[in-house]
């Protein structure tokens, strides 16, 4: 019999620096998230992200270590978000890891991102063998498993859904300074919108396109009409895209789950949307919650777990970061596509 | 006129171990920095590291600098958190 694994994880792809601690039954025994806060009114800038991730390193593993009431010494496996994401930040996470890994001499598991996402997403909602729609500020993405991979079935071709909002509300002035982001405004104002206003929507085949419809929308504030109304046209016409690809997974497929997962998860809308969808077609939704939704160490710890138990592991010389690391060149090899 | 702009980084350790360790750790990423605007190149002399880094602009040289240094600071405070656990458990 195999005994308990402790896994301690790093997430660093983009402003989130995430320490997560997991055991191997899946008993997740600390969740710690630091992020890096842009100035006012920016978007993330990367050398500045990495920056932020070295200097709070050492206080994020030492918190993650008190909640979960453990040693550096009880850590049985080390993993870390190997990609995709963005390059200073990565690096620093893997320079972590790489050092932990060394001084306790213990494995090291260099991990995808986005399979992480999905996997702590089926842990903590208990979704078996789902469709699974990935939404954040830097991913639109549906996949799912079939043989041995997560395979894309349908992608955002330029910008993500959750940067699309962001930079609308950055550009027309949304911002709320008391909080990092601008998304939570732009669901407000959304919200309090009445009329619908024509924009593009553009769904090719299974993909989606965001940068027009952002164009067209940012267009029409600039035309005089009430940003309450462009922004409810905005959300309604970009998440009706993606409910249609989504549904269009599920009937492609013949799968009856889908999972969601990704900061973005946290619009009501697109949760209500697909809620509605999901009924129609007798189809379960998973809502992966946000406290595992967007990004965080736990999930690079679980993912960490499930590789090394089915003979995964990276060499320090193998273990430099994968900027543009794509979800279907990661072998899944502790899973077995439902037959 | 020479375009060439340099910088020397020495770093030591308390161990040699943990010079060992950091080496290691920043070579796999010294072995792939190297690019058109800075190229890098890092020895391990004992319980020191010498990183010597050559650069076509200040601009270059400043990131490149930069970046490494956040790297010796992730190392030098994953250090010592081990070593703040050694001496308690032996406290």
């Amino acid at each position: 019999m195999q005994n308990k694994i402790i896994c301690l994880g790093i997430e660093s792809t983009a402003h989130t620096l995430g320490v997560g601690i997991v055991e191997s039954n899946g008993n997740i025994l600390a969740n710690i998230r630091d992020s890096y806060i842009p100035p006012y009114g920016k978007g993330i800038h990367p050398a500045e992200a990495a920056r932020h991730h070295a200097l709070k390193m050492k206080e994020t593993i030492q918190k993650a270590l008190k909640q979960a009431g453990i040693k550096l010494k009880d850590v049985n496996l080390i993993a870390f978000a190997q990609g995709p994401g963005m390059g200073p930040c990565l690096r620093t996470g893997a320079v972590a890891a790489r050092t932990l890994a060394l001084t306790l001499n213990k494995p090291l598991v260099g991990v995808n991102h986005l399979v992480a996402h999905i996997e702590l997403g089926k842990l903590v909602t208990g979704a078996t063998d789902p469709v699974v729609l990935i939404v954040s500020g830097g991913t639109t993405a549906l996949a799912t498993l079939t043989g041995n991979r997560y395979r894309i079935l349908g992608e955002t071709l330029d910008i993500a859904i959750g940067n699309c909002f962001d930079r609308f509300a950055r550009e027309v002035g949304l911002h709320d300074p008391k909080h990092p982001w601008p998304g939570p405004m732009f669901d407000k104002v959304a919200s309090k919108g009445t009329k619908y206003i024509e924009l593009p929507y553009i769904v090719k085949g299974m993909d989606l396109s965001f940068s027009g419809l952002l164009t067209a929308a940012l267009k029409k504030v600039k035309e005089g009409y009430k940003v309450e109304d462009v922004a409810y046209s905005l959300q309604e016409t970009a998440l009706a895209m993606i409910t249609e690809v989504t549904e269009r997974a599920l009937a492609h497929t013949g799968k009856n789950e889908l999972l969601l997962t990704g900061g973005f998860t946290r619009n009501m809308r697109l949760q209500n949307m697909l809620k509605t969808m999901v009924k129609d077609r007798d189809a379960k939704l998973h809502v992966t919650p946000p406290e595992y939704a967007t990004d965080n160490g736990v999930m690079i710890a679980w993912l960490g777990i499930l590789a090394y138990t089915h003979g995964i592991t990276t060499k320090i010389e193998d273990s430099y970061v994968k900027q543009r690391w794509r979800i279907e060149e990661v072998e899944v090899t502790w899973v077995k596509e439902k037959q | 006129m020479n375009n060439s702009n340099n910088a020397l980084l020495e770093v030591t350790f308390k161990e040699e171990k943990h010079a060992q360790i950091a080496f290691q750790t920043i070579l796999q990423e010294t072995t792939r920095m190297s690019g058109s605007r800075s190229q890098s190149s890092l020895t391990i002399e004992n319980k020191k590291l010498v990183l010597d880094i050559e650069s076509k602009d200040l601009t270059s040289l400043r990131a490149t600098l930069n970046s490494y240094l956040k790297w010796f600071l992730i190392i030098k405070n994953i250090l010592q958190i081990v070593e703040s656990e050694r001496i308690e458990e032996e406290g």
